[in-house]
């Protein structure tokens, strides 16, 4: 019986295989063969007759963000040239619900809705370049990545697993850098800043795009340099330094998109080295460096079968050395934990998008991913091997229906992860719009399957599973404003959490966490001028993660509940010349510190907090095309500390302090 | 743990789930085309192109900024090639025709036809900001772009190319649209 369900099933696959890849080549073989010259035979057409000519395939199925079930923020390329933004966090502190903490070795990172979402739980995508190292999950920001080379972020807040997998299982960040046709020629920016006796950051772009019929090319570069802080720093015992010089943050980066009709080549590297003196319980006596390294490439083919029919075949390779650190000897008396290990990702996969009718449309996906860790520091992993290996196979479905009551989506994930077997993960979502109002309820679970170093430490450790169910409504009020308000509820069970027990890195699943809040943003923009508000709020949800507790159960360490930020532009004085100031208050938080007066080191309540900047923008100065910015950051030069978000023995590292910026940027077209 | 390639790609196709969707989708991909048939077809933009060098003879310009009848393509888009195709020999209403592209809407003049890209959903309000009151037809091929104040747009169906008038933005700025074009376009916003 069972032979002969195998035999019928060998059967199925063959032909469904066959005939599927014989209709996608015969279709392609047409396509590829049609006539691409100018069809002026139709320009004697009268309209009437023009409306009956059959169009080709190619047009893209593009969804309207009111109708993506998910609750999106979009930043444009001019908000963040016009705020004077010097890197992520610059850009995302005005995005609602974002907040930033510290972890150690002096690696500042996001929180998202009063979660610390660090460690794997927020997916950052560089031009589908996942940042996330694959080892713990980990993103670590500052002075980083260059924001001047984004053509704009989208930002889903809510969870996206199903389409992008665990590390989406709070929110997406993608980042989509210029293209040819975002160039068009040669770019390049200069930014220097001063941040009181220390240089603040300095860095030079340089990009070049360009298209040529079917060929296109965009090549972006950067290297920077700059410092975390000048502010001082005290550790658990009261030993303090100053973090100029200390917190060096330098990164070079190159970005390559090269296309061929749809063919499609991406390559991606960064080398980020990071300065620190935060040592496991005390300060090191000399800065040692750490680097955090990635170079990942793609290879995708999108064929349009019809106008309604796309396959995207691809192929994508990811190797990451993040935590890298060799120290002298002395220093690893000191701080004890050297390290070097590497981690792969090769995958491959194939997408369909399929309009199946003009209301029903279906998202289709397989994948095949292939991890392997090696280790060089320490020697070897648990198993006493010096590499490690893992893989999953995943499978997902959308479908989206339209209809005049309301537009469904329902989708659907599945996992085979060679370690912890297989898991569904669902989502659905209602979008609805209603003259000037539009509506969004959304569900959504999210799945995350250990990284390498949690397993590693911990050989009982189980996935986390999300929940989030969530509501949006936006109200359009005229031609140039909108507002849109919207409520989340979100639960984490089993989640993986880093700790230290008995002096020793270790992963646990906690019993669950969570959050609860909402999130309010307006939105008036006119003629290149905008005003830009938000507020959002988050209390902490059913917490049983006892070293995310604080003295007040609706509140987890490190994070600050309300945020208040306003961003504007707007045109002053004399033609092309813009004012930007922008603005962003955080409540109180809790966490450890030290307290120089009393001497003694304790979780205590950190003040709220007012940033403000202040930017210029002169563009067209002397010639075309050439901008001059100019500005200061944290003009307060208020005491904004990352502080640690968990409870253990650092104190909050020290944020940017008042810094003035000046930028030049030009763009050639060629 | 370890385990190579293959067997994964193995597993990957034996498991009941790709089995059922590999199932379902040949059997649509056959219903859905039985012939495979494609007969005498153009590109999008190659047929839009020319249905906005025709629209100076439905719609009424009653003034003209310039020598030249200046169509301008907002950001790069393949529709300017196009355009510029179809213009090389084409005057409209009796005037030479200038297709350029224009990166940043704060850098529009001399315009009288504007080309919105779907990209440019986040400023479009902005965009109309901008040229309104200066006579501007403005022409798009956004889905949603008519309801928020584009004059023409154009969409496919079933595909065919249509189009949609924002008669209320379009009389706003002093264009008559003659009805034989509306009979044509679906109207969109109230007057």
């Amino acid at each position: 019986m069972n032979n002969f369900k195998k035999k019928n099933n060998i059967i199925l696959i063959i032909f469904s295989i066959f005939f599927t890849f014989y209709s996608i080549l015969s279709n392609a073989d047409r396509i590829e063969n049609k006539n691409q010259e100018f069809p002026m035979e139709l320009s004697d057409l009268p309209i009437e007759e023009l409306m009956n000519v059959s169009l080709e395939v190619g047009t893209k199925n593009s969804t309207l963000f009111k109708d993506i079930p998910g609750i999106i923020t979009i930043i444009g390329e001019k908000e963040i040239k016009n705020s004077g933004a010097r890197d992520l966090i610059d850009v995302l502190m005005q995005v609602p619900g974002f907040t930033f903490a510290s972890d150690v070795e002096g690696v500042v990172s996001l929180g998202f809705r009063g979660i610390w979402a660090y460690e794997g739980k927020v997916l950052l995508l560089w031009n589908g370049h996942e940042l996330n190292e694959a080892l713990y999950g980990t993103v670590q920001l500052g002075r980083r990545y260059p924001v001047d080379h984004i053509n704009r972020i989208e930002v889903m807040r809510g969870p996206g697993s199903v389409i992008y997998g665990g590390f989406a299982e709070l929110a997406v960040i993608n980042i989509v850098t210029k293209n040819a046709d975002d160039l068009n020629g040669l770019e390049t920016t200069v930014n220097y800043g001063q941040m009181g006796n220390t240089l603040g950051g300095r860095n030079l772009s340089l990009s070049y795009g360009k298209r040529w019929d079917d060929w296109s090319i965009s090549l972006q570069t950067f290297y920077s340099q700059g410092q975390r802080s000048n502010q001082t720093y005290f550790d658990s015992n009261g030993d303090s330094y100053n973090f100029s010089g200390n917190s060096r943050l330098n990164s070079g980066l190159i970005n390559l998109d090269l296309s061929y009709k749809d063919l499609d080549f991406k390559l991606f590297s960064n080398i980020y080295h990071t300065l620190e003196r935060d040592g496991v319980s005390k300060n090191i006596s000399v800065p040692v460096q750490n680097d955090f390294n990635q170079t990942s490439a793609s290879l995708s083919y999108r064929l349009k079968i019809s106008k309604d029919l796309q396959f995207k075949p691809y192929l994508y390779y990811s190797s990451q050395a993040p935590w890298r650190a060799t120290y002298p000897d002395e220093v690893n008396e000191q701080s004890g934990i050297p390290y070097d290990r590497t981690v792969s990702r090769t995958n491959f996969g194939a997408e369909f998008n399929w309009n199946l009718t003009s209301f029903l449309s279906w998202t289709a996906g397989a994948e095949l991913n292939q991890y392997l860790a090696t280790t060089k520091i320490p020697e070897r992993f648990y198993n006493n091997l010096s590499n490690i290996s893992y893989s999953d196979t995943i499978l997902l479905n959308q479908i989206m229906i339209q209809s005049s009551i309301a537009n469904f989506t329902v989708g659907l994930r599945y996992i085979n992860n060679s370690i912890y077997g297989s898991n569904l993960v669902p989502r659905a979502g209602l979008t609805k719009s209603i003259e000037s109002w539009n509506f969004k309820l959304l569900y959504s679970n999210a799945y995350r399957a250990p990284t390498f170093e949690n397993f590693n430490t911990n050989l009982n450790i189980q996935p986390e599973k999300t929940s989030n169910i969530e509501f949006e409504v936006i109200k359009n009020i005229n031609k140039i404003s909108n507002i849109s308000f919207n409520i989340f509820k979100l639960n984490i069970k089993d989640p993986i959490i880093y700790t230290n027990l008995n002096d020793q890195d270790v992963y646990l699943n906690y019993k669950k966490t969570g959050s609860i809040g909402f999130e309010l943003q307006h939105r008036v923009q006119s003629k290149g001028q905008y005003l830009l508000t938000s507020y959002s709020f988050s209390s902490a949800l059913k917490n049983e993660v006892d070293i995310y507790s604080t003295s007040d159960p609706t509140q987890l360490v490190g994070v600050s509940k309300h945020k208040f930020t306003i961003l504007a532009n707007q045109k002053i004085l004399w033609e092309n010349l813009f004012f930007s100031p922008s603005i962003a208050w955080l409540s109180s938080k809790k966490g450890n510190s030290w307290d120089n007066q009393n001497k003694v080191f304790s979780m205590v309540d950190q003040p709220a907090v007012l940033l403000v900047n202040l930017y210029f923008t002169q563009k067209d100065i002397v010639f075309k095309d050439l901008d001059l910015g100019f500005g200061v950051m944290n003009l307060l030069d208020s005491q904004y500390g990352y502080t640690q978000a968990y409870n253990a023995i650092h104190s909050p590292i020290p944020g940017y302090g008042r810094e003035y910026l000046t930028r030049i940027n030009y763009s050639l077209s060629l | 743990m370890k385990r190579d390639l293959v067997s994964i790609f193995c597993q990957l196709f034996l498991t009941r789930w790709m089995l059922i969707q590999l199932g379902v989708f040949s059997l649509i991909f056959k219903i859905y085309f039985p012939g495979l048939a494609f007969g005498s077809e153009y590109l999008i933009e190659d047929v839009e192109s020319i249905f906005i060098s025709k629209l100076s003879e439905y719609i009424n310009w009653s003034t003209f900024y310039g020598s030249d009848f200046n169509i301008i393509v907002l950001g790069q888009s393949k529709l300017t090639k196009s355009l510029q195709k179809i213009s090389e020999n084409k005057k409209i209403l009796g005037k030479k025709v200038s297709v350029r592209t224009v990166l940043d809407h704060e850098k529009i003049n001399n315009c009288n036809i504007l080309i919105i890209p779907e990209n440019k959903v986040e400023n479009l309000g902005s965009i109309l900001q901008q040229v309104e009151g200066h006579h501007i037809l403005t022409v798009s091929r956004s889905e949603g772009y008519a309801e928020k104040g584009v004059m023409v747009n154009f969409y496919e169906e079933s595909g065919k190319l249509r189009f949609e008038i924002n008669l209320k933005a379009a009389k706003a700025e002093g264009f008559q649209v003659s009805s034989q074009l509306l009979k044509l376009a679906r109207i969109v916003g109230s007057e």
